[in-house]
């Protein structure tokens, strides 16, 4: 009898589904999924087998379960991560292992070889229209297989046909740049980090086969070996085996593992702020250096973070009122902003623009007993005057994922809902603009090639930038597009007359005089490309939920969506979740009380616009906006006071899942 | 054919008939097509009709000269106008209509010349629009249409509303900004806002706003701080900006009234910032807190002083001899230690006579008891030797003897030093007089000029002279400090011949003879500090040090500590008076801070008062804070 014949196919597949459906649970049963082959049958396939935290996050003796597995930092940042590490498990890299009974009359060697990728964020491996085909984007797809690509299928050696299932167990691990692609390459070194692991989760596929399907190259090189291309770009393996013609090929078992691991990262804010010297003055380098921040090799490759330091746009300076306060403290009213921006003259103006501190580690601080990091915004006095930005940003990049993060910004309105003139910004940046960082090509007039560039600025088919932005401070919304910018009356200077100067706000600013704007945006640096690509004001729905994103033109690099929130429900508490869930296809903005209470505040889809695909940073910062940038803003930074004492950020949990 | 069938047809009679109602038809048919899709307001000035009169002449409020705003309310018994709603309204009970295709409504017009060229750089404009439930698709626009004297619009902008996205059966605002920088208005163009709707649908609008020009750029001619390249500041002498000391509130338990004494139902010490206030240790002892003393426009005196136990005010009664207040109502006064030894004197002068006179000391402010403070006149004439009227009266201690002498200046400029010797036969003795002051300021029929008393000069121990002064005729001002040479019984300037004994003025700031100058010991330094108190353009209150050439301007001065937003610098009347008031030695502010009810442009001062809800009136202590 063989067990080829399609019906016995048929009943074989039935019965190894039914049995797949009962092991998925997370149990301590033996493992018995068979798969079979005309020669030999596979059973028992587990890809991690010595790695035991489910998801849970707890460690148990169990099989057949999802797991976890935290990012091991170290050396991370020139080795890009490793999953694992030899911190992690003894042998450094994952075991598995699987049984395999020889069906036929000989004893005869097996080839296997293991397949990873990254399940959370793909694009499905067959092209959504004609399934015969791969799916033009899956070879973005993070995928892999041994570290050494050039090693193909590997040998089981003598495996003799005695009616026995025989274990064959062997080692990988999951390694940034799998297909040793040359874009990330400097210097011949394959800088892995350049293309880290995705986090979430991984499935692993195992193919084994038979000798001839190697001998005769019915497998394709392009397969075997994962580096290899063919036609020009790379063949997914998934794909070809459980798509394409793989899954026709005979004497081959295809087996996707049931069950994933899950990758988190987690830097931890407590190890640490290094410096990196490009960014500050040498000249004022050492004098706020301490053990958790600075630039010494220790700190390089173990500090999660790095101080950020904002690019100024000359355009921002300003003209501000010479009036030093504690917003937040002082009871600062509107009141004292309508005195202030009409009752002071050009020359005692402050011509100013926001700044970067001259003193690194100053104004950020690394606290690893309660594991956070803590920003401020330095008070200034009196001939000192300044509105200094401050941040902190990762030092690893990741594409795609949820990062979350738990922080306790400042709050930005004070009680009598005056701005103090801050922006919280919790942002995902392009890690690097060289090539190796370039997003995926833009079909359609290509990206405007600058970030900072005007409406004439050149389009190009590649660019490095990219940025995810939440921006929250007080604004007002721009869509629709009917009630911006409100018609405000600044009163003029008669000090004579309280009514003149002293003007309220339109009913509609005061309707939402506690509210801060969660401004999220996506720069898809104004490519075309997507479907419903537009200027002005459109909807988009997600979740039952519509929301109105606005880009003032068509050369405009940034697509932004606003949802009104209160500044105390955010700001006022202990700490607050933001979350951005960048995926292939979205962008889905979420904050909430806790991680399991998230909201969704903005949603962006590839219709509307360019999702990034190229490896981004995190940075958490609080900011002084130029308002310029903020259309229709009821308080203009120009008239808020220079901060009187430092104003205080803390950050307290980051990750990536 | 056409033409053919009619030749066939028709007689010529007939065929002219045809011809005019065909014409006719057509005419018809254009005037209809042209109302229901000519966008005619976008074309042409809509001239007020008899329904629109109203609006452009009665009901539009206008808070402030740059704005307008219009909620087409009219008398809810009369005939409503033909186009107005009543019954959804967003305010109030009437609303405009904006029925069907290319149908306007009501429209606020103003002419150029009424808000000024310069005004409208920008406009701004708002409504409220309610779109009755329908399935057609809504276009319609806010517009502003701008038209010169041919009544041609030269600009038409408005405010898109359109979409699917419109709300429905609901009030929603429309808000939009226009940029008018390129048209070169001239009085005669007439600006209109109406609502245009353009869609076979049913619109009303409510709250028409119009704000003209955007924020006004500050007062001045540049920033003089530039830190964007990063170059540390560097103050330069007497330019702006400078640092800002507070003085900060005291308490005195009036419940941040109004009335100096405010406790529970008692409400006392209603101190008008047009009443006269002296200060000084009229009643209490010497070595403590001064009294206020407050003469109201209608010659009532009033006695305040301090109970540092209870931080609050006491009201003392003054008991004053028989006629006596219609002269404190009429007189001139001048307050000093005339006869030295601290105790503060009272000097009234006027068409009456001549009275110096001081309170009995009251023991026991404090005690909680009814205190009387009697009045005892030391000197009395009826012939007055100052020129009431026609001079002015200064009290300094001008040889700084601790006793007040009083100077005299008169129209012509000339000018007497007078002693009081309290029991003398001639209790008035005049210890120098001159034809001119040395600086020829003095005259006031040539020149407006102040003349304050004070230790402007920490050298001299005697107080000193600053006259600010400017000509009639000519616009600038020159200030001057003069003390006075007993030896000599003449002034001297302080100021050397080069800058022809005259101070300088560096920097923006100039004095002016409308500005107040206080002098005193604020802080435990025991220095004597300088404010100059303006308010030609808004509350401008600094502390100023003058020294051999000039004054230099130490800091802005700003208050804290206060209730809610009661900073006295926002009230539209403020009126300081330094005074010892709650720590001896140490001179603190009585501030009044008023708004004015109804101001009339022709009269200098408020008649009635009012209490906003967001800046009630004030009345407060404030001290100096160490500066930071």
């Amino acid at each position: 009898m063989k067990f080829t014949t399609p019906p016995f196919r048929l009943i074989l597949f039935v019965i190894t589904g039914i049995t797949f459906f009962f092991l998925m649970s997370c149990s301590n049963a033996p493992r018995s999924v068979e798969t079979v082959s005309e020669q030999f049958i596979i059973r028992d396939f587990d890809p991690v087998a010595n790695w035991q935290i489910v998801t849970a996050g707890n460690e148990i003796q169990a099989v057949n379960c999802n797991k976890s597995i935290i990012l091991d930092y170290s050396n991370a940042l020139e080795e890009g991560f490793i999953i694992p590490t030899l911190n992690q498990v003894k042998e450094g890299q994952f075991e598995f292992s699987f049984y395999l009974k020889n069906t036929g009359k000989n004893p005869q060697k097996f080839y296997y070889k293991i397949f990873y990728q990254n399940e959370s964020y793909k694009f499905p491996e067959i092209d959504e229209t004609d399934s015969t085909k791969q799916n033009i984007y899956a070879w973005e797809n993070f995928y892999g297989s041994w570290e050494d690509v050039s090693q193909t299928f590997k040998e089981t050696g003598d495996i003799p046909a005695d009616n026995e299932f025989h274990p064959v167990s062997d080692h990988f691990r999951i390694v940034g740049n799998p297909r040793n692609e040359q874009r990330y390459y400097a210097d011949g070194k394959n800088d892995r980090w350049k293309r880290n692991p995705r986090v979430g989760k991984y499935s692993f596929l195992l193919v084994v086969t038979t000798a001839d399907n190697i001998s005769e190259k019915k497998i394709p090189q392009g397969v075997q070996n994962i580096s290899g291309m063919e036609n020009g770009s790379f063949i997914h393996p998934y794909f070809y085996f459980l798509h394409g013609y793989g899954r026709k090929l005979t004497n081959t078992v295809v087996q996707k593992s049931l069950n994933y691991l899950k990758v988190i990262a987690k830097p931890d804010p407590g190890a640490g702020i290094y410096i990196a010297n490009a960014i500050f003055d040498p000249a004022h380098a050492t004098k706020y250096y301490c053990k958790t921040c600075g630039t010494d090799s220790n700190l390089y490759h173990t500090a999660p973070f790095e101080q950020f330091g904002h690019y100024i746009d000359p355009s921002t300076q300003m003209n501000n009122i010479p009036v030093i306060a504690d917003v937040l403290k002082d009871n600062y009213s509107k009141m004292d902003y309508n005195w202030n921006r009409r009752f002071f003259t050009k020359e005692e103006l402050i011509g100013t623009i926001p700044t970067v501190s001259k003193d690194p580690c100053k104004t950020v601080s690394s606290d690893p007993v309660d594991h956070k990091i803590v920003i401020r915004n330095p008070g200034c006095e009196y001939g000192k005057w300044a509105k200094e930005n401050v941040g902190v940003r990762s030092r690893h990049g990741f594409t795609y994922g949820k990062w979350t993060v738990k922080v306790k910004l400042t709050e930005l309105l004070n009680r009598n809902n005056l701005w103090n003139g801050l922006t919280n910004a919790i942002w995902l940046i392009t890690q690097d603009q060289a090539e190796w960082n370039f997003r995926r090509d833009c079909n359609k007039e290509g990206y405007m090639a600058n970030y900072y560039g005007g409406q004439q600025d050149k389009r190009v088919k590649n660019v490095g930038y990219s940025e995810i932005d939440f921006e929250i401070l007080k604004t007002v919304p721009y869509c629709p597009s009917y009630m911006l910018p409100p018609a405000y009356n600044n009163g003029i200077d008669d000090q004579g007359h309280i009514g003149n100067w002293n003007v309220p706000f339109p009913e509609e600013i005061l309707a939402n005089d506690d509210k801060i704007e969660v401004c999220c945006t996506n720069w898809d640096m104004a490519c075309w490309e997507p479907r419903d690509f537009n200027d002005g004001c459109q909807t988009i729905s997600y979740g039952g939920q519509t929301f109105w994103a606005h880009r003032w033109d068509k050369g405009y690099r940034a697509l932004t969506e606003k949802t009104s929130e209160p500044d105390d429900e955010l700001f006022g508490k202990e700490f607050y979740y933001f979350q951005i869930d960048w995926e292939p296809k979205e962008i889905i903005w979420r904050i909430g009380p806790s991680k399991d209470k998230l909201r969704v505040v903005g949603y962006l889809n590839n219709t509307n616009t360019s999702i990034p695909n190229n490896q981004m940073l995190l940075i958490i910062s609080q900011e002084f906006h130029n308002t310029k940038w903020w259309i229709g803003s009821p308080y203009l930074q120009d008239n808020t006071p220079f901060p009187k004492n430092d104003i205080v950020g803390e950050i307290y949990e980051m990750t990536i899942e | 054919m056409w033409m053919l069938f009619m030749k066939m047809t028709m007689n010529k009679k007939h065929k002219k008939l045809l011809q005019f109602f065909l014409v006719l038809l057509f005419l018809i048919v254009l005037i209809v097509a042209g109302k229901t899709y000519l966008p005619v307001g976008k074309i042409f000035h809509f001239s007020p009709t008899n329904k629109e009169r109203f609006v452009n002449h009665r009901q539009i409020h206008n808070e402030l000269s740059n704005n307008l705003s219009f909620d087409f309310e009219v008398n809810p018994n009369s005939v409503t106008p033909s186009g107005l709603y009543k019954g959804i309204a967003h305010s109030g009970q009437f609303s405009a209509k904006v029925f069907g295709k290319n149908s306007y409504s009501l429209n606020i017009e103003r002419k150029v010349a009424e808000t000024g060229t310069s005004n409208l750089k920008t406009i701004a404009i708002s409504s409220w629009v309610f779109i009755f439930p329908t399935k057609s698709k809504v276009i319609s626009d806010l517009a502003l249409a701008i038209s010169n004297e041919l009544g041609v619009n030269i600009a038409w902008k408005g405010v898109k509303v359109k979409g699917n996205e419109i709300p429905m059966g609901k009030w929603f605002k429309v808000s939009g900004l226009f940029d008018l920088s390129d048209i070169r208005m001239k009085p005669d163009y007439k600006i209109q806002v109406y609502y245009w709707n353009n869609s076979n649908t049913d619109i009303l609008v409510d709250d028409f706003y119009i704000v003209f020009g955007g924020p006004k750029p500050h007062k001045g001619d540049s920033t003089l701080v530039d830190l964007t390249h990063r170059v540390p500041f560097t103050p330069k002498f007497n330019f702006p900006p400078y640092p800002f000391h507070l003085f900060r509130k005291e308490e005195i338990n009036n419940e941040n009234s109004s009335f100096l004494i405010r406790y529970g139902e008692k409400k006392e010490g209603n101190i008008s910032p047009y009443d006269r206030i002296f200060s000084g240790h009229f009643i209490s002892d010497n070595r403590g807190t001064e009294d206020l003393l407050v003469i109201n426009k209608a010659g009532k005196v009033e006695f305040f002083t301090f109970c540092r136990d209870d931080k609050a005010f006491r009201k003392i009664t003054p008991v004053l001899p028989p006629g006596l207040q219609s002269f404190f109502q009429s007189a001139e006064i001048i307050t000093g230690c005339f006869s030295g030894g601290g105790t503060a004197q009272i000097l009234l002068s006027g068409s009456k006579g001549l009275l110096v006179g001081e309170f009995v000391k009251v023991r026991d402010a404090c005690s909680g008891a009814v205190v009387q403070g009697s009045f005892k006149t030391l000197f009395k004439t009826t012939s007055n030797p100052f020129h009431a009227g026609t001079t002015h009266l200064i009290a300094a201690d001008l040889d700084g003897n601790k006793i007040t002498e009083i100077l005299e200046t008169a129209e012509n400029g000339s000018w007497k030093v007078y002693r009081f010797k309290n029991g003398g036969k001639e209790p008035l003795t005049v210890l120098a007089s001159g034809d001119n002051d040395p600086l020829k300021q003095w005259n006031s029929r040539q020149n407006i000029f102040k003349i304050t008393p004070g230790r402007f000069l920490q050298k001299y121990p005697q107080d000193i002279l600053l006259t600010v002064s400017g000509e009639k005729t000519k616009p600038g001002y020159s200030w001057s400090l003069l003390r006075f040479n007993p030896s000599s019984r003449s002034f001297i300037p302080c100021f050397n011949e080069k800058q022809n004994h005259l101070g300088k003025t560096i920097g923006l700031d100039t004095l002016k003879p409308g500005d107040e100058i206080f002098t005193g010991t604020f802080d435990n330094s025991g220095k004597i500090q300088v404010f100059r108190y303006n308010r030609d353009w808004r509350y401008d209150l600094k502390e100023i040090r003058f020294n051999d050439s000039t004054f230099q301007i130490i800091a802005n001065i700003d208050f804290a500590g206060y209730e809610n937003d009661f900073n006295p610098k926002y009230y539209e009347i403020l009126r300081l008076v330094p005074a010892m008031l709650v720590n001896p030695g140490l001179i603190s502010f009585l501030v009044i801070g008023k708004n004015c009810k109804n101001q009339d442009p022709k009269e200098k001062e408020c008649k009635e008062f009012i209490d906003l809800p967001g800046l009630p009136g004030t009345i407060q202590i404030y001290s100096l804070e160490k500066a930071e």
